[in-house]
């Protein structure tokens, strides 16, 4: 690779502050670059809406399913609202990815966030699944494994993206402790959580979002 | 401090059009080429021809994808390109800081 020294003025004599100056206005040009071209990062908010709301309506029944002992209903509806949350979810993200294409920025964070929840979601529904299936559930409760991998995903949204993730992930936890001291509305207790873990984090994303937005015009 | 003193700087990132494409790219992030040609003030012309130096010299990899059957062309860092910027951000600090 050619190497060339600092630019100088064509004629001038070379001097260290020239140097300098010239140092200085690199790096403030780099940054004036990085900060004209960075974009705010849309939150998705609807699809994380859409899991606490799965995660609420699915835990809340199978609490009052087990308590009717309608246990055999379980399985169909955990199914039934998996699938319709990752229709929506897969549908969702190719809705992004085609809107970051016609805009011509794909930004590193969300395709990071993105594989990260690819990875906690395939832990979860497989876990979940042969434990349902197979009767056998030596790997732990589904509803507290998908509220721990819930609460790790968000985590991990946070530390990347924006710390209100990060609270709901907490939230999560602490929900799940929870459990441990009213085994009887445990159920009850991990959806309320889940839920309000995912919803509320996300509604003050997209508000904080819509916010920064209308200043940006 | 001498002419012969003073560190030497990678000729391919002195120019300000060149700098600023691989600064535009350095957080990690797929930037098509319209975006940087407004982003960045350039000419088509200007930026396919500094896009072209960078990409062979390794330093952004382009990716060309269909977008209802329109091409685009997206530009992305690449880690021998983010450690070229590193190293020009530490000499010009260097340069900055230690006289």
């Amino acid at each position: 690779m050619k190497e060339e020294h600092l630019p100088q003025a064509a004629g001038s004599k070379h001097t260290d502050a020239e140097g300098q100056s010239a140092a200085a206005e690199n790096l403030k040009f780099m940054r004036a670059v990085v900060q004209r071209t960075d974009r705010q990062i849309k939150p998705e908010a609807p699809v994380i809406i859409v899991w606490g709301l799965i995660c609420t309506i699915l835990y809340s029944a199978v609490h009052f399913l087990m308590k009717a002992d309608l246990q055999k209903w379980i399985l169909p509806l955990y199914l039934t609202l998996i699938a319709f949350g990752l229709g929506h979810t897969f549908y969702a993200l190719r809705q992004v990815a085609r809107r970051q294409k016609s805009a011509g920025y794909i930004p590193k964070v969300p395709r990071q966030v993105t594989w990260i929840w690819l990875i906690v979601a395939a832990h979860i529904l497989a876990w979940s699944l042969l434990g349902m299936l197979l009767n056998d559930y030596s790997a732990g409760d589904p509803a507290f494994l998908a509220a721990m991998g819930l609460s790790i995903a968000l985590a991990a949204t946070g530390i990347l993206y924006s710390r209100e993730w990060l609270y709901g992930g907490a939230g999560i936890f602490a929900g799940m402790f929870l459990t441990y001291f009213a085994k009887d509305y445990g159920y009850l207790i991990l959806g309320l959580a889940t839920g309000a873990g995912c919803i509320v984090p996300a509604i003050i994303c997209q508000r904080n979002f819509n916010r920064q937005e209308r200043e940006n015009e | 401090m001498s002419r012969a003193d003073q560190p030497k700087f990678d000729k391919l990132l002195m120019s300000r059009t060149r700098l600023g494409i691989i600064s535009a790219l350095v957080g990690g992030d797929k930037m098509e080429f319209t975006y940087l040609r407004d982003s960045l003030g350039l000419t088509d012309g200007n930026l396919s021809v500094q896009i072209s130096n960078l990409e062979e010299a390794e330093y952004i990899k382009v990716e060309k994808v269909f977008l209802d059957r329109k091409p685009k062309t997206f530009c992305r860092i690449t880690n021998r390109g983010q450690r070229a910027l590193k190293h020009l951000v530490k000499q010009l600090e260097g340069l900055v800081d230690l006289r």
